[in-house]
């Protein structure tokens, strides 16, 4: 019992005005992967104040630094999701095509103990997005996974700002079929964002004429911006027609660096994708949950990655979170990618996809100190994450995981077991909370 | 104010009707009590005179007014400073609920009212006359409520009235003191969600603030709009907003919200504000706290080490639930009192509680229900108080409030005094007599 009072004593979240802590460690005699340079055998990697300072073989213990001996063991940067919707409060506004105003940063729920689980995977950032509902959804956050701090220590500070466009069945069916405004279909969904975008630009111009008489519009300031290049677009979308769409209103309006989410037919159109510098983040080996997603192949990541195109492997899911180092295996397994190239997808690539790659996703001097240190390579699949840190503080320790790791419970509650009851993978968990607002038949089929 | 009026119909009988001012009006009292001031000094065998609901004489050696009528209840009667209840709902009509499987033409733009966006309501036109809290408030020792319509993001605006029963809703004492304000989304319709309530306040903000400059600049054409016109006051921070949430969450949104737009609030209910007590402090942040406690968990039938190890730590929650308020007034939060719901029923039951694990004294409990609530509503320097100049808004008790078994005889608001009989629903008419 005592045991478990101390523990909770751990856990009690620290005070909201706390700044985002940072820690020091030194991690000696691992075999590092640094990503973006050589694999160090029998290597040191010294972090202070939540900053990697040194890489070397057999460096000095600064006083007050704890030591761990990483002989045998493997140093992977923090693996990056980008594309996730965990610890989130609200996850879709599906009551308008464009809900651009909303934030995610609004909306974190710093309780979610699938923070520690992702920890547990060697997770330390995800990608927090808006739902698929709308064509154009809410801006994303970029969490950090410190587990045990308030929202506002979960951001990840100075993040750039990304939004979440979705193409194809969830907007159709959520707006057309749904409620009868437009977009009904694919050509509509095109629409929306052109109209969108040319109200912006319309808006932007009377606003600058006159900032008294127009009144500040939060949707229009957040879609100018994308205009002018300000924040990361990450558009969900499956098939080659509609990635080509996008791409063909991009280049209309000049937007640039942004990514395709899912995009199970991007094999298909992977020298477009090239040619136009945009990136992907895909599933390993996931489709067919509805009609859009029934054209796929677990050679999507090999075929993209050898036209060149910045792909990253992400979870979307609470569950395969955890795993996501399996999850890269699989681009080795089907299409022979590289080791190297695997890990990328899910460390560098993602980071360059949330505009931070200058900041994580590998191991070198002056980055960010999210790391995990592995029991095995990290693509094998008997590898363990065994402890986890997030700007140098240990967030995850396999040494002292406790049964409990709530950071609240609810008083009024009846007591229920801690045992994941997670079943895997749950279909389009983008389009989670739009039934909270639609109750109708044919989107009940969808999420089966 | 019955007995006021039959007071002034006796003198009229007596042929004084030309001359009745305000001294005409009978001076009534209470002899022999022991009364409790807000900051919790007691003083024993005193007297209380009051005369046209406002106290005139407090103390050990007041001489009456040969004309106080002189309501007796025994010795050993405690009069305290009438109980102010915050923020109230009784007699609010309940927010209309969406159909679950309902259908809007437009829910991407349902205007104000379905949005649940209505600053401008006056709460004193939708109430209930007859809603049976009104008495049951009184019976519970409740003489000035702050009371706000229900709704969703925006219900509308608190009113604060004199308790009495039936004539609660006549009685109002301030009308429109400030908009009651809350994250609570409109299902099937934008905001739909908490995110969107928050961007959905700041274009509210952002309209405000556009018109307001154009009504200033005496632009041609600039219509009026009730709903942001509102929001004046609150943007300008002369009223704060009656915020209600109670998650730790929710409560940091609302402080980051504003932090940007630039407004005032008191949080109320805030049953989880225990977390923020040292931010709320600092900002100078009051709380209207719900007394609204969750019962302490069952921990009968504990087997097995998961479920001990789970109900250790749902003990430990529940203790810092309970003690919530007590956390906010170390940190030095000023704490009120609101029901917000809350049964008057349910008061004595969960200030018992509150004596019993929540680490509040009876002079916690007194401050906060009655001098802080009127700190907060801004009504301090008129109620909250038993002192000479205070409104006659009075709770008479059998035994020290806080003491078990502990009656509430007569509750005097306004002046108006009504015995409340043990059957619950109190009644007018004193046990007066004429000296």
């Amino acid at each position: 019992m005592k045991s478990i009072i101390t523990l909770i004593l751990a856990l009690v979240i620290a005070s909201p005005l706390a700044a985002q802590p940072k820690g020091s460690v030194h991690i000696k005699n691992a075999t590092v992967i640094t990503i973006t340079g050589e694999t160090l055998e029998n290597t040191d990697v010294l972090v202070q104040n939540g900053l990697i300072a040194r890489i070397g073989k057999n460096l000095a213990t600064p006083r007050g630094v704890e030591s761990v001996d990483a002989t045998g063991k493997f140093l992977l940067p923090g693996i990056i999701d980008a594309h996730s919707h965990l610890a989130l409060a609200s996850l879709n506004e599906a009551t308008s095509p464009v809900t651009a105003e909303v934030r995610m940063t609004d909306a974190v729920n710093a309780y979610d103990i699938g923070i520690y689980r992702a920890l547990a995977g060697g997770v330390t950032i995800s990608h927090a997005m808006h739902g698929s509902a709308n064509v154009i959804g809410g801006q994303g956050a970029t969490l950090k996974h410190h587990y045990g701090e308030t929202a506002e220590n979960l951001l990840m500070r100075n993040a750039p700002r990304t939004i979440k466009f979705a193409l194809g069945e969830n907007p159709t069916r959520v707006h057309g079929q749904g409620n009868g405004v437009h977009p009904r279909t694919r050509m509509g969904v095109e629409q929306v964002i052109r109209e969108t975008f040319d109200a912006a630009k319309d808006y932007k111009r009377r606003r600058a004429a006159n900032p008294t008489r127009v009144a500040k519009d939060e949707r229009l300031e957040v879609i100018a911006d994308i205009l002018d290049g300000k924040i990361l677009v990450h558009c969900h979308s499956y098939r080659a027609d509609e990635i080509l769409m996008l791409m063909r209103v991009f280049n209309d309006y000049g937007i640039k660096n942004y990514t395709m989410q899912h995009a199970n037919e991007a094999f298909k159109v992977a020298p477009e994708l090239a040619k136009n510098g945009v990136h992907t983040s895909i599933f390993a080996d996931w489709w067919a949950y509805k009609f859009e997603v029934y054209y796929s192949t677990a050679y999507n990541a090999a075929i993209l990655n050898k036209y060149g195109v910045i792909n990253s492997i992400n979870s979307d899911s609470d569950e395969l979170i955890r795993h996501l180092n399996h999850e890269a295996a699989k681009a080795v397994r089907y299409g022979g990618v590289s080791e190297l190239d695997a890990l990328k997808m899910i460390t560098i690539n993602p980071a360059i996809q949330l505009g931070v790659a200058n900041r994580v996703g590998s191991i070198e001097v002056g980055k960010e100190a999210d790391l995990a240190l592995w029991s095995k390579h990290p693509l094998s699949i008997y590898a363990i994450a065994e402890r986890t840190w997030v700007d140098g503080v240990k967030r995850f320790d396999i040494e002292t995981d406790q049964t409990d790791m709530r950071l609240r419970v609810n008083p009024a509650a009846k007591f229920e077991s801690s045992m994941i009851s997670e079943s895997g993978r749950h279909a389009d968990s983008c389009m989670e909370g739009v039934l909270d607002f639609f109750t109708f038949e044919a989107m009940e089929h969808s999420h089966e | 104010m019955k007995h006021f009026t039959s007071g002034i119909a006796l003198l009229a009988l007596l042929g004084l009707g030309t001359t009745v001012h305000a001294q005409a009006v009978p001076a009534q009292a209470f002899t022999r009590v022991t009364v409790h001031l807000a900051d919790g000094t007691a003083i024993p065998n005193s007297s209380i005179v009051w005369r046209n609901g406002v106290i005139e004489a407090v103390g050990a050696n007041v001489t009456l007014p040969f004309d106080a009528r002189v309501t007796h209840g025994g010795d050993s009667l405690h009069v305290y400073p009438g109980f102010i209840d915050g923020l109230a709902i009784w007699g609010a009509p309940e927010a209309p609920r969406a159909a679950p499987n309902e259908r809007v033409a437009r829910p991407a733009e349902p205007g104000y009212e379905r949005a649940g966006i209505q600053p401008e309501r006056s709460v004193q036109s939708l109430l209930k006359k007859d809603a049976a809290e009104f008495n049951l408030a009184r019976n519970n020792g409740f003489t000035l409520a702050g009371i706000a319509p229900q709704g969703l993001m925006l219900p509308g605006q608190l009113s604060i009235f004199h308790v009495k029963g039936e004539e609660t809703v006549a009685s109002i004492y301030r009308r429109d003191v400030a908009p009651k304000a809350s994250l609570a989304a409109a299902r099937n319709v934008y905001p739909g969600t908490v995110m969107a309530v928050l961007s959905r306040y700041r274009q509210l903000f952002n309209h405000a603030s556009a018109l307001k400059a154009r009504q200033a600049a005496n632009e041609a054409n600039v219509g009026r709009d009730a709903v942001l016109e509102a929001l004046y006051p609150v943007m300008d921070k002369k009223t704060p907003f009656y915020f209600i949430a109670d998650d730790r969450e929710d409560i940091a949104r609302i402080m980051k919200l504003s932090d940007e737009l630039g407004f005032r609030f008191v949080l109320v209910s805030g049953k989880d504000a225990g977390f923020h007590a040292a931010e709320l402090a600092r900002r100078n942040v009051p709380v209207l706290a719900s007394i609204d406690l969750t019962a302490k968990p069952d921990t009968s039938n504990i087997t097995g080490d998961e479920k001990t190890a789970w109900q250790t730590r749902q003990m430990q929650e529940w203790t810092s639930h309970v003690r919530n308020i007590r956390t906010l007034l170390d940190a030095g939060v000023t704490v009120g009192y609101a029901s917000n719901g809350l049964k008057p029923a349910d008061v004595r039951k969960n200030i018992d509680l509150l004596v019993a694990e929540g680490g509040l004294t009876e002079a916690q409990i007194i401050r906060m229900m009655t001098t802080s609530t009127a700190t907060i509503l801004g009504i301090q320097s008129v109620a909250g108080d038993v002192r000479t100049g205070r409104l006659a808004d009075l709770v008479v008790t059998s035994k020290p409030f806080a003491e078990k078994g502990a009656k509430i005889m007569y509750t005097v608001t306004g002046g108006d005094i009504t015995e409340i009989k043990s059957t619950g629903s109190g009644s007018a008419g004193p046990r007066g007599r004429m000296p």
